[in-house]
């Protein structure tokens, strides 16, 4: 056998390498063919899920569903919320585009019929799917989940398929209860503002009335005007803390930034504590470092932090006893703090004590927001604050204040 | 769609059941299971034991499925069933669902006032719509083996006789 012969028969070196080459190369196209499809596969499944926060375990799960025997080749979620204008489709690239409209028909017909608006679940003969509905733990409709499999799926099949609802329904209703709370303190909002401006309005007419001539000198109606005042004041203080703690909420509490000198601050904050204190002869101190530089802060609600400590501070003092203010230089802050010798905070307490309607020791008065709010103006003027606490030895509230 | 010549994995249960679901023209032809089953627990029974049949084959049927499709989903299920039957018959609006499936009290305790063929009727319709729509959703995967555990529970109740009560057993 001549050399042309032996090529041509394939039995030439070089054609042997040739075909080993090209072997390889055949076998490396189909490696990156099927990375390709894995990563296509992948990239669907995480496009479905994009919308929905906390979907780890279920792309997980829709992945190795997918690698599974039989294949998953496709899922349909239909939300209760999102409604029919945004299912979350994903097919596997080996799903044909047809059967797509067909699973949103049937997925959108059973959570018609889970929802209660259609008495008729109708039957889908042409696929092998299988559709859920994703309930919450209450029993509400959240949405419903379609899967088709390559062939028809066994219990196993159907096992995987009811965790994935369980995964799914758990994120959904996280979602709606999270929404929920939103529109309910939305509304809070709304209700604590109208209060407002009803309560001011009868404090404003309650003044005249105190004030007016032909009750000046009356002593009953007096004392009982008097109480209709304390209370009406009271409520529109609530009212001002409720509006308060949605805005802290929503991070927009209404701020106006001036350069503030230290000393004037403290001394208004101990003006306005003062009365408090002298009816329960407790002793208000200042101590303010000499040359301290002036902060960048809202004046109304440094104020409003102040008095939330101090009427703290003299709610659990003794009477008699003192409570300092101290003011001192820190970096680029200055560092407040009000300390008291009343009967201290348990440790346990401690780290909810900034929570909302946390209450360590509750009062008649008291609505737990006080230091909620605290906390939310200090932050948002870029500080911090926290408590340093020894039962039985009294605790020091700080707080921090960027320099101007 | 649905699998008709296989029988479920757990053949235990019962030959005899089998030869009947493989005789109807579908396996999803809850109908006639149903009938067949409540001829067999409760014919001719008093009203009372008609609500226990509901109350046994329910729970059988949802124990079935609570492991595989999970709680709230199989109580969705239940929800949309019961509220949708007791449009057809009121008086299915004393049923409840339970934590272990149905919670008949309620109608239990009505049972002797109202008509024995509405208690009959009621039975039938959740048990057949219950299937029929858990068919429907799951392309009648799990159809076989809900069917069974109607079966397997009627060995247990103390309305069958005992003649017939060994016919299943074989």
């Amino acid at each position: 056998m001549n050399a042309q012969e032996a090529r041509v028969n394939g039995d030439s070196p070089r054609v042997r390498e040739l075909e080993a080459a090209l072997a390889a190369m055949t076998a490396r196209l189909e490696e990156r063919e099927h990375a390709r499809a894995q990563l296509e596969r992948l990239l669907e499944i995480s496009q479905m899920l994009v919308r929905f926060e906390g979907m780890e375990e279920v792309e997980r799960l829709l992945v190795s569903m997918a690698s599974g025997t039989p294949p998953l080749r496709r899922a349909v979620l239909v939300t209760s919320e999102h409604g029919l204008d945004h299912p979350c489709c994903w097919r596997s690239p080996e799903a044909d585009e047809a059967g797509l409209a067909l699973a949103v028909a049937q997925v959108s017909a059973a959570l018609a019929f889970f929802s209660g608006s259609s008495p008729l679940l109708p039957r889908e003969d042409e696929r092998p799917f299988v559709t859920l509905p994703l309930a919450g733990t209450r029993g509400e409709i959240l949405g419903a989940l379609l899967l088709e499999w390559s062939v028809l799926p066994g219990e196993p099949e159907l096992v995987l398929a009811g965790k994935l609802v369980q995964r799914i329904s758990a994120v959904l209703e996280r979602q709606w209860r999270g929404a929920q709370t939103d529109r309910q303190e939305d509304l809070l909002a709304r209700v604590a503002h109208e209060l407002r401006n009803l309560l001011s309005v009868i404090g404003v007419d309650l003044t005249l009335l105190l004030r007016s001539p032909e009750l000046r000198d009356l002593e009953k109606p007096q004392k009982q005007l008097k109480r209709i005042k304390r209370s009406a004041d009271r409520m529109v203080s609530l009212t001002r803390d409720l509006l308060d703690t949605a805005s802290v909420e929503a991070e927009s509490l209404p701020m106006d930034l001036r350069s503030l000198e230290v000393a004037p601050v403290v001394k208004e904050a101990l003006e306005a504590a003062s009365p408090l204190a002298a009816n329960r002869s407790i002793e208000l101190k200042a101590e303010i470092v000499a040359d301290l530089s002036p902060i960048c802060a809202d004046t109304a609600r440094v104020q409003q932090v102040f008095a939330n400590l101090l009427s703290n501070a003299i709610k659990f003092s003794p009477d008699g006893g003192t409570i300092a203010i101290r003011a001192e230089p820190a970096n680029r802050f200055v560092l407040f703090s009000v300390t008291d010798r009343g009967p201290g905070i348990p440790a346990d307490d401690v780290p909810k004590l900034f929570h909302r309607f946390s209450q360590p020791t509750p009062t008649a008065e008291g609505t737990g927001l006080g230091l909620f709010i605290v906390k939310g103006i200090v932050k948002a003027h870029g500080g911090d604050v926290w408590v340093e606490s020894e039962v039985g030895a009294g605790s020091t509230f700080f707080f921090t204040l960027p320099l101007a | 769609m649905g699998r008709v010549d296989d029988c479920p994995q757990g053949r235990t249960v019962q030959d005899a059941h089998w030869r009947r679901v493989t005789d109807m023209k579908r396996t999803d032809d809850h109908g006639a299971c149903v009938d067949a089953w409540l001829g067999l627990v409760a014919g001719g029974q008093t009203p009372e034991l008609l609500v226990e049949a509901l109350e046994a084959g329910f729970s059988a049927v949802s124990r079935r499925l609570r492991p595989i499709v999970g709680e709230a989903t199989t109580k969705a299920i239940t929800n949309r069933v019961l509220r949708q039957a007791a449009r057809q018959i009121p008086s299915l609006a004393f049923v409840r669902v339970g934590d272990g499936g149905l919670s008949c009290g309620g109608l239990r305790a009505r049972a002797g006032s109202l008509p024995p063929a509405e208690i009959a009727g009621g039975v039938r319709l959740v048990l057949v719509d219950f299937l029929g729509v858990l068919g429907r959703l799951t392309s009648d995967v799990l159809t076989p083996g809900l069917h069974a555990e109607l079966w397997k529970v009627a060995a247990a109740l103390p309305a069958v006789e005992d003649g017939a009560r060994e016919g299943i057993q074989a």
